[in-house]
């Protein structure tokens, strides 16, 4: 054969055999181990973007916001691309109305992402990208807004800068209100080919997971009602120079929480109270001494377990008492072992239902003194005293009740609401339950949570008896009798029958002795005959003349009450005419 | 009667060899319309791959994501010319040419090195305003046809190893260090296979081509260790695992490409690797993005077309009309089937990575215009083959 011819078959098959070997590899990496390399190309590209849900709105109990979330944008800056810092930090803040040093500061820490201003109105961050600053955009932040400000801050609460709840029902129900953040899964290009290029690798296929919006609250709070507690607290303040000044209204029968204010109110925007105090609510976490209106459950202890009746007489009611020998003849102490009442007084014989009306703190430890052994402090417990409530609020106080051993003046000190801690909440739900024909109900702030889908949950207060049906009303009607002819005559309401108890109790200082301020405080409720709101209102501190709680608080009382018994449509059950 | 025999068996064997001829002749024909319909289909595949390859790139450097694609319908035009003159002019022009051929490329590879343009550290195009020529790529076709031409006409010689070997090592010597100043290995090694390639079908003894083929190994050897960016591919090719960010990044990103097409692909224009994970998509790399788009089974076909233009072109060079025809013809299609075998070699992970390109599929104006005009060249081998034998009769 032609050897040339020999030199090209040669060649020919050299070739076909490369190419065979090339084949069998193909195969190898395409279908062999395609599976593989598959999957490790696939976890190289995929990438996820966490999609945030919208948190839920908190309602009053007639559908108004008390805090929604808006669309808002935040300014941001990529420090790396910004030309100017100074000039960058003075335009920004020039147009939105930061601070351009603290801007300033943010660019100069460098790295890619710095908050310039947060959370403006999209027009007014429009106004800022309009300045075309290199490195300066907007990112889509969504914002709280509570449309009533200080009103319902100390129930509603705030988030921080970044939405989640740090206070309030806003802390409380965090978990509800925030969602489920969703996610976007998909593949990404290695690098962006520019900024209009789409950030996902257009072909490959995209995983929504939709985020979850969180649950609305429906609060138990009547924003009308509200409204009128916190102007009567102002005014309140005003008018007895006083520090502070509480109102909690509760809804009777249902341990609803119809109004709860405090005042100086805080700003849930800036995150300040208006007296520049962080958040607090007192009447959840506060703890004072009730003084006298803790007579409601002294007295209730003794008709319960029918020590003595309404008309029972006590004997020989001086207007000093002294428990603890020697007591009285120290001028400093006039509390702890001696004590005196309000006014001074002949002795004389009283009935319960007198040393309730005129407040006698001697008829009430004379009264006491009855009681079986443990049986005050059974009852203080049965109304809800040194525990939790359970209201669903964060940092709630358990109040506290002073019985040390051997104490031989405790007894008589906590019959007149002396040594022992409650928050304003806590009387509020005791008295509630004397409304309520003796059934003690957990308070709450929240009546139902709406999800997304429009399922409404209801919730439940747990209940238990106090004391009997005849005891609650055996009360009520010493109460009425407080308001028509004793200490609380500032409290009537024109139109209905009102009952409630006067309290004042020296306060104590850092050191724990008594000084001479006051916590004033009415707690009553209306209409008697079936009681459908309890209103407590507590003033911290008022000036000398107003401090005591038919002066102080009766007044602020008798107006909250008014306009919750208009606002829950009672019809007025006496003729004022 | 012996006369008459004689005569008569001349006749008969005249009438046989002039039937065998026409039946060559036809063959020929039928070759290079394999060739042609062959060229058209890698075009097509090309062309279809480079739009869907280059895009993301195009938008990133040049804001057109057809900006690659345009640019190749150029160089396919200009093949297309160049396909279509190389067709009609005879060959054995080249013969007469080659000298000048050589030398004018020469020229050009110099310019390139004084005034070319370039990326990444290599200088490979000459501008001219909007064209940029790639001199290596007519370079190719050059050496193969002053090699043809020279062993042609030293035919006799050729048992002299001095006689052999002076002209051989004049036209490898001038091109081999021509570009690899620019530097370009990959194209050297193809221009050494194409070259080896004519002097095994010339009449150079076999040991001489022994010689030779061994020299060109260790040549290309010491070369690829010479630099450090062609021993990071050497190393990125043993094992690519080993450096995954790094040496082996491109590598490793081709096996996920085709690991991702599998058997069928994810379909046209749905390549992932192109979003700037597979470096060079749409030149070296490219039959990587035909694999993840189409599969094995795209990726089987694109290599039984390059099968089929060997064979196309074997048959041509087998039957041409004279040994400069066959050389010719062998050298183009171990230039077009070498380069494809290198380059899917690489992609493939078989071979070590040399940057050189996919003919006729891989971006690339002037490669596209030079490798049809080449092709234009081996149907012009095959129709002579048939015409030549027919003035003759």
């Amino acid at each position: 054969m032609d050897p040339q011819r020999v030199r090209m078959i040669l060649l020919g098959l050299g070739f076909l055999l490369a190419w065979a070997g090339l084949g069998y590899r193909l195969f190898h990496v395409q279908v062999v181990q395609a599976a593989d390399f598959a999957d490790q190309s696939l976890d190289q590209r995929l990438t996820s973007v966490q999609t945030p849900p919208d948190r839920g709105t908190i309602f009053d109990r007639n559908g108004d916001p008390l805090a929604i979330t808006i669309e808002a944008q935040s300014i941001i800056a990529d420090p790396r691309l910004v030309e100017n810092g100074v000039f960058t930090a003075q335009q920004v803040a020039a147009v939105s109305g930061g601070n351009w040093e603290r801007m300033l500061g943010e660019i100069e820490k460098g790295g890619s992402f710095r908050y310039l201003i947060r959370q403006l109105e999209p027009a007014q961050a429009q106004a800022v990208l309009d300045l075309g600053l290199p490195g300066v955009s907007a990112l889509a932040e969504p914002k709280r807004v509570f449309p009533h400000g200080p009103i319902a801050a100390h129930v509603v609460g705030m988030v921080n800068i970044d939405g989640i709840g740090i206070e309030g029902l806003e802390a409380y129900y965090d978990d509800a209100l925030s969602g489920t953040g969703g996610e976007v899964i998909f593949e990404k290009p290695l690098k962006s080919a520019g900024p209009d290029a789409p950030i996902a690798i257009p072909q490959a296929e995209i995983m929504t997971i939709p985020a979850i919006p969180g649950d609305d609250l429906v609060s138990t709070i009547d924003l009308s009602l509200q409204n009128a507690a916190y102007e009567a607290c102002g005014d309140t303040v005003e008018r007895t120079a006083a520090e502070a000044c509480w109102i909690v209204a509760l809804g009777v029968e249902t341990g609803e929480v119809l109004a709860m204010v405090g005042f100086p109110g805080f700003d849930p925007h800036k995150r300040v109270g208006l007296d520049g105090q962080p958040f607090d609510n007192f009447a959840i976490r506060g703890m004072y001494e009730p003084g006298s209106t803790q007579k409601l459950i002294t007295f209730a202890a003794g008709l319960d377990t029918g020590v003595f009746g309404t008309a029972t007489v006590v004997g020989g009611v001086a207007d000093r008492i002294e428990i603890t020998p020697g007591a009285c003849e120290s001028d400093t102490d006039d509390i702890n072992g001696c004590y005196g009442d309000f006014s001074p007084h002949e002795t004389r014989d009283m009935t319960v239902q007198e040393i309730f009306t005129i407040s006698s703190n001697v008829g009430t430890i004379r009264a006491q003194q009855m009681l079986g052994e443990g049986v005050l402090v059974d009852y203080m417990e049965r109304f809800g005293q040194a525990g939790k409530t359970g209201v669903d609020f964060t940092g709630e106080t358990p109040g506290v009740i002073r019985t040390d051993p051997g104490c031989s003046s405790c007894l008589a000190s906590l019959s007149i609401g002396y040594g022992v801690g409650a928050s304003p909440l806590q009387m509020a739900a005791a008295f509630a339950a004397i409304g309520n024909d003796g059934v003690w109900t957990e308070p709450s702030l929240v009546r139902s949570i709406l999800d997304v889908d429009g399922h409404e949950t209801e919730l439940v207060a747990s209940t238990r008896r106090a004391v009997s049906e005849d005891t609650a009303w055996a009360i009520r009607q010493m109460l009425l009798n407080v308001v028509v002819e004793g200490t609380g005559q500032a409290a009537a309401v024109p139109g209905y029958t009102v009952g409630g108890k006067t309290g004042t109790s020296d306060k104590l200082d850092e050191n724990g002795q008594y000084i001479d301020q006051t916590m004033a405080s009415f707690v009553g409720m209306a209409p008697i005959g079936d009681p459908k709101v309890v209103v407590a209102v507590v003033v911290d501190n008022p000036a000398w003349e107003y401090r005591t709680g038919g002066t102080a608080a009766a007044p602020a009382f008798s107006v909250v009450m008014e306009a919750a018994l208009h606002s829950l449509g009672v019809a007025p059950d006496v003729d004022s005419r | 009667m012996s006369t008459r025999i004689a005569k008569v068996t001349s006749i008969t064997a005249r009438r046989a060899a002039e039937r065998k001829r026409s039946e060559q002749s036809v063959a020929n024909a039928r070759a290079a319309t394999t060739l042609f319909a062959v060229v058209a289909a890698l075009l097509v595949i090309g062309v279809t791959a480079t739009i869907s390859a280059s895009s993301a790139v195009a938008i990133d450097q040049q804001s057109d994501s057809f900006y690659f694609f345009k640019r190749q319908l150029v160089g396919i035009g200009l093949g297309l010319i160049a396909m279509a003159i190389a067709s009609r002019v005879p060959y054995t022009a080249y013969k007469k040419l080659a000298v000048p051929i050589f030398t004018f490329t020469v020229g050009l590879l110099l310019a390139t090195l004084i005034i070319g343009t370039g990326a990444g550290g290599a200088q490979r195009w000459l501008a001219v305003g909007p064209i940029t020529v790639q001199a290596s790529e007519i370079a190719k076709f050059a050496v193969i046809v002053v090699l043809a031409a020279v062993l042609d006409k030293k035919r006799k010689l050729l048992g002299d190893f001095g006689h052999y070997a002076a002209p051989v090592v004049a036209v490898m010597g001038v091109t081999g260090l021509l570009i690899m100043l620019q530097p370009d290995l990959g194209t050297t090694i193809v221009i050494a296979a194409a070259a080896l390639a004519v002097i095994l079908t010339s009449a150079t003894p076999v040991r001489f081509v022994v010689y030779t083929g061994m020299t060109g190994a260790f040549l290309a050897t010491v070369l690829a260790f010479s630099a450090d960016y062609r021993l990071d591919r050497i190393i990125g090719f043993r094992d690519p695992w080993a450096d995954v960010e790094g040496t082996g990044w491109q590598l490793i990103q081709s096996y996920y490409a085709l690991g991702s097409g599998g058997m069928t692909g994810v379909g046209l224009g749905a390549s992932r690797a192109r979003w700037f994970y597979l470096p060079n998509a749409h030149t070296d790399f490219i039959y990587a993005i035909i694999g993840e788009e189409t599969g094995f089974l795209g990726g089987i076909v694109v290599m039984l077309l390059f099968v089929l233009l060997a064979a196309a072109g074997w048959a041509i060079a087998t039957r041409a009309a004279d040994p400069f025809g066959r050389m010719v013809a062998t050298g183009i299609t171990v230039w077009l089937t070498f380069q494809a075998i290198v380059n899917i070699g690489g992609v493939l992970g078989v071979l070590p990575i040399t940057g050189i390109t996919l003919p006729f599929v891989s971006y690339g104006s002037t490669a596209v215009a030079v490798s049809m005009g080449a092709v234009g060249v081996l149907a012009n081998i095959a129709y002579s083959g048939g015409s030549r034998t027919r003035r003759r009769s």
